[in-house]
């Protein structure tokens, strides 16, 4: 094995992940080859700086409202769940009662299902507009 | 009597919400960090280590008892911060300006910042500018040994490549990043 094959376990080394054999044969080359006694320095000082290296830690509101902001956006999403299946609901029935309701008249019924179609698509093609724009919108990062 | 961490993610997957606390807890400055080093600006750190926290709720009955909850989470947080700095380099390409020339140039990026560093002694400097130099999977894994510092078996379970490509992947990360540190060497 030459030097190039002992960089790739010098890692593991440097790590403590070597287990013999590998590592025997490790501390066997490097206590001979100079190039990889100073590679495995330098890996070391990486190592150590690396860990050295810390953060400023945000201001203390921000940890002390961690939580809060985790659990709202949790509980936002299953009362949106319910908010929808809810509201589903509530329109079928209410267009299942106008459709055999009676006392309407046909005319009627055809009046308000042209101007309740007509609004979906209106929606159905603003959405889809928005979410076409919003892929290719260069702007969309600028605040309004 | 305080629960294991065991006992928390399974009260957690009956549904038992508020048991969550104790783990967001326990690891949220861990995430925030992690991601503020892997995307280099602290507001995308918190929004990040938050919505990992969420998706891991989310998807949480899912979660095998046999893998340390930490793995698992760490995961989804690393997966989500690949997905925003790809999707970020898709907008720098997009809103980019035009040199003399015509050639299009993307604009500066204000992340990475050394402001952010608590030491703002030169090697750190160098070293946070080196880091935000390396590609993502080379960063990622220099942040979760050295940084996080994983064992080779826990980044295994986190990134779900092979013990011996940890190996070669952090030789290469460490390679690259000695050259870029070598006046400090």
């Amino acid at each position: 094995m030459g030097c190039e094959e002992f960089e790739l376990l010098l890692n593991g080394y440097i790590d403590g992940e070597l287990k013999d054999p590998d590592l025997k044969r490790v501390e066997k080359h490097l206590a001979g080859c100079p190039p990889c006694q100073k590679l495995v320095r330098d890996y070391q000082r990486l190592k150590e700086v690396t860990a050295e290296m810390k953060f400023k830690n945000p201001p203390q509101e921000i940890w002390d409202s961690y939580w809060q902001r985790v659990f709202h956006r949790i509980t936002r999403g299953v009362g949106w769940v319910f908010f929808l299946v809810g509201a589903v609901a509530v329109a079928g029935f209410a267009v299942y009662e106008f459709a055999t309701d009676p006392a309407v008249e046909a005319l009627q019924k055809l009046i308000v299902f042209a101007i309740f179609v007509g609004l979906g698509l209106l929606l159905i093609s603003v959405i889809w507009e928005r979410v076409k724009a919003s892929k290719t919108d260069k702007y969309k990062e600028i605040e309004r | 009597m305080s629960l294991t961490e065991k006992e928390i993610v399974s009260k957690c997957q009956r549904g038992e919400t508020e048991y969550y606390e104790q783990l967001v807890n326990k690891y949220k400055r861990s995430a925030y960090f992690y991601a503020l080093g892997m995307v280099g600006s602290v507001e995308d750190a918190l929004d990040l280590s938050q919505e990992a926290f969420i998706r891991a709720y989310r998807s949480i009955k899912r979660f095998k008892p046999q893998y340390q909850f930490k793995n698992w989470f760490f995961r989804i947080l690393t997966n989500l911060c690949i997905s925003h700095l790809r999707k970020k380099r898709r907008r720098r390409v997009e809103v980019s300006t035009e040199d003399k020339e015509g050639r299009t140039m993307p604009l500066p990026d204000d992340h990475f910042n050394p402001h952010l560093l608590l030491e703002r002694k030169e090697i750190m400097r160098q070293l946070w500018k080196a880091l935000s130099e390396l590609g993502n999977k080379h960063r990622e894994i220099i942040l979760l040994r050295d940084f996080q510092g994983l064992s080779y078996k826990q980044i295994y379970e986190i990134l779900e490549i092979p013990v011996g490509t940890v190996m070669s992947r952090l030789h290469q990360a460490r390679s690259r990043l000695r050259v870029k540190m070598a006046d400090f060497m």
